[in-house]
């Protein structure tokens, strides 16, 4: 049996699930409405209560949609984070903390990191299964936007191919990100470091002339300038990366000798294969090698136990709502007693009143549950979008199966719990009831 | 006397001419079940974790003392039907694990078969992986295979319960 669902692919083993979870509330409907039909009296009911009706059906669903929005958007974060570290395939740098290297190296988080040597460079640039290396230089803004350091060979293979104008050919020439407020032939002048405490003038006079726009990378480097590195160094009163026969073209090869250091080196291996041994040949006592994706992925895992507790409180949210509703519910019912009663002197059997208020119950926790789903939707698109501006990552939150089992989950366990109020309005003493 | 004194001469003769065999099998470990050596490649603390699922990622530990590069092709073992070299990867925000046709081990480089990164992957597992039981498996290599004994952690672990310790 464990087999065969295992053998389904993905959407069907969903379907099974959230049918499996569906199933309380089906099977309890089956039993309870059997041999009776509530719809004109349930409508009626519904019809006079209607203002009661639509407060408890608006609790339900506002629960629903907070519960499911924020997990929709706790798992767009996650696809989110990782989408963006995906043209990082391997990140060398000089040995740390991974987690502080990755931050600065693909969300280009300020961070004070130590430098490889040219030495070390020039061994991993020379390495025949590299097929690309480049340097990432950090420390160095315009307003709010990161100016890094690296090579032409870099941004085309961020970027896939610029969006306007051309690849940067000298030292004074850059690339803007896609949300950067510069279009092509805008200058600026860089401050050193970064936020309140960049030093604005300290690189004198020198400026930088765009020259060509990136794509949206769904990214922090949308919000990037992109120069040579040559001039990160040069503007810092370092040597410039290249030896005294140098032909003034920008970019490798680098000499060694006159590699003043780079905090991170952005490396693209052969194959796949091929990147977890340069993984393992470069994670040494000088140089630290690891893979963005999986550092992400390790921190994604612990978040995994974060989601699970999310999830439980979600639920655990929500069914106290919906206590709170059927609560309301019975006051309500106590409210409706004379004419329970009345139907119950009618000739309404005990499991008819049973049946009508149990269905009505249901009815509001059904309809507060698939509004609070529309609503989980919109309210997934306003956060995703607060998320990206803050961020510039590209936060796409939708509404998938692990939100539709949570709210299947809570319509089957509250549906079980209307049983009470039910109960209690079957067992309330007719004459009593009749008598006001 | 005599006798102590040859035994570990013979074994000094020995391991050379194992580091230089082709298509060799592992080293006598010494009764230590967390290490197997092919030539000079040591598989040190082989884990996987407890799971009721038809699959199972194996990780170790291979250091390579060697000369040369080795390049390591998959493994074998009873309790399953395959056994296949995978390595993580994540694309477009989802990540899961790909087939790799084979790994290059530099030589001097430890490379280190963990969650998230390359793994044995067995298909088509006979029993369920009971926690705190182990089970052999062959590690192959192009010029070989190693036999190792594979140790059944927690079904939420994420290092072998021996991890740092020497062997």
């Amino acid at each position: 049996m464990d087999e065969i669902y295992h053998a389904l692919p993905n959407w069907a083993q969903d379907v099974l699930v959230t049918l499996g979870l569906l199933t309380p509330l089906l099977v309890v409907g089956l039993i309870v409405l059997r041999g009776f039909h509530v719809g004109p009296l349930l409508l009626g009911l519904l019809r006079r209560q209607v203002w009661i009706s639509a407060v408890f059906t608006a609790l339900i669903a506002v629960s629903v949609a907070l519960g499911t929005g924020l997990i929709a958007q706790e798992r767009g974060l996650r696809q989110g984070t990782a989408r963006a570290a995906d043209k990082f395939d391997l990140v060398i740098a000089a040995p740390g903390s991974e987690i502080t290297a990755m931050l600065a190296a693909v969300y280009l988080q300020p961070s004070d990191l130590p430098l490889l040597d040219g030495a070390t460079y020039a061994e991993i640039a020379a390495h025949p299964r590299v097929s690309l290396v480049a340097p990432l230089g950090f420390g160095d803004s315009w307003r709010d936007a990161p100016v890094v350091g690296t090579t032409a060979g870099f941004v085309d293979h961020l970027s896939e191919g610029l969006a306007a104008g051309r690849p940067f050919t000298a030292e004074d020439e850059a690339i803007a990100g896609a949300r950067v407020a510069l279009e092509i032939g805008d200058s600026f002048a860089p401050a050193h470091g970064v936020g309140d405490a960049a030093e604005h003038g300290a690189h004198g006079d020198f400026a930088y002339r765009v020259v060509g726009k990136m794509p949206m990378t769904g990214s922090p480097w949308d919000r990037a300038l992109m120069v040579p590195i040559e001039s990160v160094w040069s503007v810092h009163g370092l040597a410039n990366g290249h030896g005294p026969d140098w032909d003034g073209d920008i970019g490798p090869p680098f000499s060694p000798a006159h590699f003043p250091g780079t905090p991170a080196a952005l490396v693209r291996a052969e194959s796949l294969g091929a990147t977890y041994s340069l993984q393992a040949e470069f994670s040494t006592a000088q140089t630290m090698a690891f893979f963005p994706g999986s550092v992400l992925a390790r921190l994604h895992a612990l978040m995994g136990d974060i989601r699970q507790v999310m999830s439980v409180l979600a639920v655990i949210t929500q069914v106290l709502v919906t206590a709170g509703v059927l609560a309301g519910l019975m006051m309500l019912t106590r409210l409706l007693a004379r004419r329970l009663a009345l139907l119950r002197a009618l000739g309404a059997p005990r499991r008819f009143v049973f049946a009508l208020t149990w269905s009505y119950a249901a009815t509001l926790i059904l309809t507060g549950a698939a509004i609070g789903l529309l609503l989980g939707i919109a309210a997934s698109f306003a956060i995703a979008a607060a998320i990206t501006a803050r961020t510039d990552i590209v936060v796409a939150a939708t509404l998938g199966w692990p939100e539709i089992h949570l709210v299947a989950g809570f319509v089957s366990l509250t549906g079980l719990l209307a049983l009470l109020p039910a109960y209690l309005t079957m067992t309330r003493p007719v004459i009593t009831d009749l008598r006001g | 006397m005599i006798r102590y004194l040859i035994l570990p001469a013979l074994l000094l003769i020995a391991g050379p001419v194992h580091a230089g065999e082709d298509h060799g099998h592992a080293h006598d470990s010494g009764g230590d079940t967390h290490l197997a050596t092919l030539g000079d490649i040591r598989l040190v603390h082989a884990w996987t974790r407890a799971t009721d699922r038809g699959e199972a990622l194996i990780f170790m530990e291979i250091e390579h003392m060697g000369a040369e590069a080795a390049t390591l092709t998959g493994g074998a073992t009873d309790i399953a039907d395959g056994v296949t070299l995978v390595a993580f990867q994540s694309r477009d925000g989802a990540a899961g694990y790909v087939a790799l046709p084979d790994l290059t081990i530099a030589p001097g480089t430890e490379m280190v078969l963990r969650p998230e990164g390359v793994a044995l992957l067995l298909t088509g597992l006979d029993a369920p992986l009971v926690e705190d039981k182990s089970f052999g498996m062959e590690v192959e290599f192009a010029r070989g295979h190693a036999e190792v004994i594979v140790q059944i952690e927690a079904a939420n672990a994420t290092r072998h319960s021996h991890a740092g310790h020497a062997h």
